[in-house]
């Protein structure tokens, strides 16, 4: 076929066209300020999107690539810990979507239960399924874990909880 | 001046003042190792009770307190790769690392011992300049500190080497993400999208967790059942905390250069040690000659932060006491720790209650002795947590995670905020984007926005033809040709 369908686009520049399409949104609309509150957003935000449109031709043409040489080169000199390029980005993939979905399950645990009982049951459960850890362990971690929690964040701290969904928008009864 | 000495050495060296100075350790090491809480939580949770304490006892613990926050903030960050505090962030780079290869209990000891001689460099620097520091600090107008502000943003995205576009681009964004909420000139909303939650911006801590800890706890847990942080095999000399002594020793110049630029950017109002350690951390990469190596576990890259992030603490402690300007959010709890005290910090704190100043400097030098002892003598206890299963410790550290995402505003926003910037971590880091640039953009947005603006109001054009600033201008200049030329040779070999 022709050279284009085989032109692969380095992930590198989705990532790039969505910091352009941020900039961009914040260049635009800080015209609608005024000029003193605008002036920094433009003296910044202007040269980087100027800088962002060119690394997006940049991984448009594949320059940052280079996968003919292997994953260990992909990215050469950045400045951050290394990425573990062992493992496949297949099975890196499914790792992070797997690891992500414990995140935000519990993220919604926390909207719906609240901190302090969504600490313990994600705890609990997170052990028994993917440490493969025995009940009683995994409940004396959540228990220890809730308690360190409970002294520090509310007896100590008074952290302001943020109302659980549960017992709030769906007005399911708690005992007191 | 002497008199003043005499006076808080004996005002220091009781029981009573050394008890409070060793809970104010104790109670901070506490604390402080959880992350995203540190000093300034004790701080606040103490207040009420500091306030009916003698003053000296009071500065004293609150001293301690503060002093173990510094040294503390590194042990999540090299254990687990999870900043403890924004001033740790830059320790994450090598120290986690060291911890998978094995080595948490070698960069422990280094970054205790830095911390340490970093805290006294910093407290002896302060303590050499309080008769000149009025004027030093007065050196340095709105366009020095603008210009600062602009050196620290391009060094440190520059420092990407293999992706300079990629750097400046990450920086420019830390900077429009910190412009979120009010102008600081006008008061004007900017970018708010009418949500209450970013009218006074995205708070630093969740930014700075989702950026750096939740990609590392993703792949802190890729090996499966019975994975550990740190590889298996025997315990070598490499990987004692002796050896992080070591360390430190064959790189003591750079540690007391690092310290100097801590303290130097602690003395400067607004910028604190959350710039002052990735400024040194770029210093120790620009100078080393084995640039390759930082990023993989270079014990170079947890001394030069962890000496500048102490060394900055003596800094700003003096701004607090010397002109009453805070330099952190902490420093203002010890601002108004003084005021309830009694005590008005400003000019009259270097001449009538010198003994008093004094007091801090001695407490600081006692409390970083301290607090390193405490640090060092666990050492290989806190290093033996990398050697259990992931699995244990991922939910925690995620419980961990989120408390400290959400106590930074106790908003819903603060939540969102973070599981958006996870997102972007994870792609960051998988795609070849820097991302230490995008935390220093923002860290520095404030500062370099107010003094640009203060720039161009009060100097206009003339601003360019200052001595500090020509200079400032020339590093930041020198800092792009050498990053292009290097980018320029690099592509040229491959």
């Amino acid at each position: 076929m022709s050279e284009k369908s085989d032109h692969k686009l380095d992930p590198s520049f989705w990532l790039a066209f969505f910091f352009t399409a941020v900039i961009a949104v914040l260049v635009g609309s800080a015209a609608r300020l005024d000029w003193d509150t605008r002036l920094f957003p433009w003296a910044i935000g202007i040269p980087a999107l100027a800088l962002a449109v060119r690394q997006l031709v940049t991984d448009w043409k594949g320059a940052g690539a280079k996968t003919e040489q292997g994953e260990q080169e992909r990215y050469p000199g950045v400045l951050d810990i290394s990425v573990d390029r062992s493992v496949s980005p297949e099975e890196m993939f499914r790792h992070t979507v797997k690891t992500a979905y414990w995140i935000v399950t519990f993220a919604c645990g926390i909207w719906l239960l609240g901190f302090l009982i969504a600490i313990p049951i994600f705890i609990f459960f997170y052990l028994i399924s993917e440490a493969r850890a025995g009940k009683f362990s995994a409940a004396i971690v959540a228990g220890l874990t809730f308690l360190f929690v409970w002294a520090l964040f509310d007896q100590l701290m008074h952290l302001a909880w943020p109302e659980a969904a549960l017992f709030t928008l769906f007005r399911f009864w708690v005992p007191q | 001046m002497l008199d003043a000495v005499v006076t808080a050495t004996g005002e220091i060296f009781t029981l009573s003042r050394m008890a409070w100075l060793f809970g104010g350790v104790l109670l901070g090491s506490v604390i402080g190792f959880v992350p995203g809480i540190g000093g300034r939580t004790t701080l606040a949770i103490l207040l009420p009770f500091i306030v009916k304490m003698d003053p000296a006892s009071a500065l004293v613990l609150i001293v301690g307190i503060h002093a173990i926050g510094n040294t503390a903030d590194t042990i999540p960050a090299i254990l687990f790769g999870i900043p403890g505090s924004t001033s740790a962030t830059a320790t994450v780079m090598d120290g986690y690392p060291m911890a998978k290869k094995g080595e948490a209990e070698r960069a422990m000891g280094a970054s205790f011992l830095s911390s340490g001689i970093g805290g006294l460099i910093g407290a002896f620097t302060v303590l050499a300049t309080i008769p000149m520091i009025r004027p030093l600090v007065l050196t340095f107008g709105n366009p020095e500190f603008f210009m600062t502000a602009i050196l620290a943003i391009v060094m440190i995205a520059l420092l990407t080497g293999g992706a300079p576009v990629k750097g400046l681009i990450a920086g420019a964004l830390g900077l429009l993400i910190g412009m979120i909420g009010d102008a600081p000139q006008t008061g004007v909303q900017r970018w708010t999208f009418d949500q209450l939650y970013l009218s006074d911006g995205i708070p630093l801590i969740p930014i700075a967790l989702g950026v750096f800890a939740v990609p590392e706890l993703i792949d802190m847990t890729l090996g499966g059942k019975g994975t550990r942080i740190a590889r298996a095999g025997p315990m070598t000399s490499l990987s004692t905390k002796w050896q992080g002594v070591k360390d430190v020793a064959a790189h003591w110049w750079l540690l007391v250069r690092s310290s100097f630029i801590g303290s130097w950017i602690g003395i400067l109002p607004g910028i604190g040690s959350s710039s002052a350690i990735w400024l040194a951390y770029g210093h120790a990469v620009q100078s080393g000659k084995d640039k390759d190596r930082f990023g993989k576990g270079d014990v170079r890259g947890v001394i030069a932060p962890e000496a500048a992030n102490n060394a900055s603490d003596a800094g700003d402690w003096c701004l607090t006491l010397a002109f009453g300007i805070p330099g952190s959010a902490t420093m203002s709890l010890v601002l108004a720790a003084m005021l309830l005290l009694g005590l008005t910090p400003g000019p009259k704190m270097v001449t009538d209650h010198l003994h008093l100043t004094l007091v801090i400097v001695w407490s600081l030098v006692l409390a970083n002795l301290m607090a390193t002892g405490l640090c060092f003598a666990f050492t290989k206890q806190l290093a033996g947590i990398t050697k259990l299963p992931v699995h244990y410790l991922f939910p925690v550290l995620v419980v961990l995670i989120f408390l400290a995402a959400y106590q930074s505003t106790a908003d819903w926003g603060d939540l969102v905020a973070l599981l958006g910037f996870s997102v972007i971590g994870v792609c960051m880091k998988s795609f070849g984007w820097p991302r230490p640039p995008l935390i220093v953009g923002m860290v520095l947005q404030r500062l370099a926005e107010t003094y640009f603006f203060l720039t161009i109001k009060l100097y206009g054009i003339s601003w360019l033809t200052r001595p500090v600033v020509i200079l400032l201008f020339g590093l930041t200049v020198w800092t792009i040709v050498h990053a292009v030329r290097r980018h320029s040779r690099a592509k040229a070999r491959a």
